[in-house]
């Protein structure tokens, strides 16, 4: 028994394996980032929307990419805070890590226990893309590929 | 041009950039008709108002200029022709200040709860309003002053929240030169853009290294709600963006004049965050100031209360980190704030990232209380001098925001920016246009830690004219360099500078200028600026000539200083002595 549960935790574990969509693959949460320009004023056109945002280049269904789904809020905090919720993460505590437990829908504890697995996950597996978008999907699915992400996704 | 009508002119110029345009006395209006025109963003123009919303439609007439008294009695009139149909409720969700104020003014127009509406939740939720300026920032000509946002907090959750961006609608691709000329003389629609608080946030702080300071309004519930509900209003109108004083700040004063006791005065030829900001702290508007900084600004705040033995303790396991050793780290939070600021290379990046997750600390506060700085950042100066052989009377106009000699605490030190700065002279030939400072900007970098990985150079450019012994002078220069701490008080600045420039007693038209700067503080609060340069002419490098400038600040308060100036161009010596007012 235990070792069937260390099998299903290690696989559970894996950055390859995930219980529901790839926001950034089905959804194409990514796709349609603004364009950096250097010297342009601090506004921009973008549809501050998943759903909308989603719907460009979406495989899946509309339902599954709606911003109401945990997965795709998830993916567009992650992309859209990236900087911050790296740093955090890395630091253990703060708030962008506070906010997307809570968007995940773990409890305080279960925040803690999740920051403590992602950090751990970083130490063996850098993000080494340097691809904005890439870097937030590999940094989504460590997250969400935690046995306590998965857990409180499930909920 | 008639030397009597350049007089007047220049007298001209300085009296419009220092005058505030005289609006109709605010006391002939009443409490009502002021929050009208706050409402429609509305100047006053001879004896009608204009609205400088675009596409907001007028009631009275088809234009953009209107009667007070008859737009009022027009909006009622629509009001109450609407109120009890769909296109009533359309009406109080998308002008819902609007609505509040005539339904407390008019029984016979109902109040409402707004229930129907898309923001009902976040305003029966709302608990305050909150102001966020981050700091300057030399990437973005719109940014070099700071900028200025405006959050509604309705949940303490601040994932909840959203920010309203207030800045110029910019196509993407568009060129540098363009940009700037088209903010200056207000090309551009200003929108009002709901964005993520944290997005925002994480955007201006991790993405710029930009320091954010932050506080609440001090004003009441009941204001709360108007500027919320204005705020709604806003999310649909554009207005026309000058980078110079119809900006950011600008418009959030507009924005805030719906709150009768936040009433702003912002009619000025330059107006900046700053300006904004000091006024609200004068009026008591501003709550306890917090700052969220950089990663930049966390490691300098560190690393410069360290003592030398502290600092090879933290060069060592720095090198130590970046080379991927697995090492005990003391400093693993302030070595991720270094690599976060500094570091490019991957791999040494990746290096911090590791040994930050294998050595536990505490992580850098991120939001901490600290006080408003608090020099306006205009400079008007009157002095008496001699400019060669002439007693002259001095006015110089300086629309900087910071700069070496009398730099405010609080900012970030190092960074230069003047525009437009002015200085005309009155002596016994009469009134002359002295210099112009097109444009002034120097990087800074006076709080290098000269560790590797933060050694970026200064550098500066800048284009004036300048009359010397009574011939026109036009310049053009570049500037890289460096500077260091000599001691806690005293930095030095040097690096070569490159200028083109008018062939001036046939010293040619291009120089090469190594230059070298001091600036000091002595007595707390006294500070001064030593700078020599020599000119050399790049055709004949024997042909070269020495500039020598000295200059003393002493601040009696946040509004007035004492300066006193010496300088040496080519054969013209200079000398100054004067008041500074800063507004």
């Amino acid at each position: 028994m235990k070792k069937l549960l260390l099998i299903t935790t290690f696989l559970g574990f894996s950055g390859t394996t995930l219980a529901g969509p790839n926001p950034f693959k089905d959804c194409g949460i990514g796709a349609a980032l603004f364009e950096n320009t250097p010297w342009a004023a601090v506004t921009s056109n973008t549809i501050w929307d998943a759903g909308t945002t989603a719907v460009t280049s979406a495989t899946a269904s509309p339902e599954t990419c709606s911003n109401s789904n945990p997965e795709v809020k998830t993916s567009v905090f992650i992309l859209e805070n990236f900087e911050s919720v790296e740093q955090e993460l890395l630091e253990g505590e703060g708030e962008y890590v506070s906010n997307l437990g809570d968007i995940m829908g773990c409890s305080v504890k279960e925040t803690s226990a999740m920051v403590k697995e992602v950090r751990g996950e970083m130490s063996e597996n850098q993000i080494l893309t340097e691809v904005k978008v890439e870097k937030a999907e590999e940094l989504y699915l460590k997250v969400v590929n935690t046995p306590t992400g998965k857990s409180c996704l499930a909920v | 041009m008639n030397n009597r009508i350049k007089s007047q002119l220049l007298l001209a110029f300085f009296i419009s950039i220092l005058s505030i345009s005289a609006d109709a006395s605010p006391y002939d209006l009443s409490a009502f008709e002021k929050k009208f025109i706050a409402l429609l963003h509305a100047e006053k123009t001879n004896e009608k108002y204009k609205t400088s919303l675009k596409g907001r439609n007028l009631y009275s007439t088809d234009g953009v200029k209107f009667d007070l008294k008859k737009e009022i009695a027009a909006t009622k009139n629509h009001i109450i022709s609407i109120i009890n149909s769909k296109e009533g409720s359309k009406f109080i969700c998308e002008y819902p200040a609007l609505f509040n104020i005539f339904s407390k003014k008019y029984p016979e127009i109902d109040n409402t709860d707004y229930e129907e509406c898309f923001f009902h939740r976040e305003l029966t939720e709302l608990k305050k309003i909150r102001i966020s300026f981050a700091s300057g920032y030399l990437g973005n000509p719109a940014s070099f002053f700071g900028h200025l946002y405006i959050t509604p907090i309705h949940s303490n959750k601040s994932i909840e929240n959203y920010t309203y961006n207030i800045g110029a609608i910019t196509p993407s691709g568009e060129h540098p030169l363009l940009y700037v000329i088209r903010g200056l003389i207000g090309s551009y629609d200003t929108s009002y853009k709901k964005i993520p608080y944290l997005v925002q946030t994480n955007k201006y702080l991790r993405q710029e290294g930009r320091d954010i300071y932050e506080f609440d309004l001090k004003i009441t519930d009941a204001e709360n709600e108007i500027l919320f509900l204005h705020l709604i209003e806003m999310e649909r109108e554009n207005t026309s963006y000058y980078f110079a004083n119809k900006n950011c700040a600008y418009e959030l004063a507009q924005i805030l004049n719906v709150v009768s006791s936040l009433n702003e005065v912002n009619e000025k030829s330059f107006y900046y965050p700053m300006h904004l900001l000091l006024s609200l702290q004068e009026k008591g508007k501003v709550d306890n100031v917090t700052v969220r900084s950089s990663n930049k600004t966390d490691f300098y705040e560190f690393y410069k209360r360290l003592n030398k033995n502290e600092k090879i303790l933290f060069q060592t396991e720095l090198m130590n980190v970046l080379d991927g050793n697995k090492t005990k780290s003391l400093f693993s939070q302030e070595i991720l704030n270094f690599g976060y600021a500094f570091v490019k290379d991957k791999e040494k990046l990746n290096n911090i990232k590791i040994n930050r997750i294998n050595n536990d600390a505490k992580a850098t506060p991120s939001v901490k209380e600290i006080t408003l700085f608090s020099r306006p950042p205009i400079k008007f100066n009157i002095g008496l001098g001699v400019i060669g052989q002439d007693s002259t009377l001095t006015l110089k106009l300086k629309p900087a925001y910071y700069d070496f000699v009398d730099y405010p605490s609080n900012v970030y030190p190092g960074n230069k920016i003047t525009f437009l700065e002015s200085i005309i002279t009155f002596d016994r030939k009469g009134l002359a246009l002295k210099e112009i400072v097109f444009i002034d900007i120097h990087k800074g970098e006076l709080m290098q830690s000269g560790l590797e990985y933060d050694n970026e150079y200064e550098w500066g450019v800048s284009a004036n004219y300048k009359k010397i012994n009574q011939e026109n002078f036009f310049s053009l220069s570049g500037y890289l360099g460096k500077s260091h701490f000599i001691t806690k008080e005293l930095s030095i600045q040097y690096g070569p500078a490159v200028s083109v420039q008018s062939n001036y007693d046939g010293y040619g038209l291009v120089h090469f200028k190594p230059t070298i700067r001091l600036l000091g503080e002595v007595f707390d609060d006294v500070r001064y600026s030593i700078e020599y340069n020599k000119s050399y002419s790049v055709k004949n490098i024997k042909k070269n000539s020495e500039e020598i400038y000295f200059s003393i600040n002493l601040p009696s308060d946040d509004n007035l200083s004492f300066d006193m100036e010496l300088s040496k161009v080519y054969s013209e010596k200079a000398f100054n002595i004067g008041l500074s007012y800063y507004f």
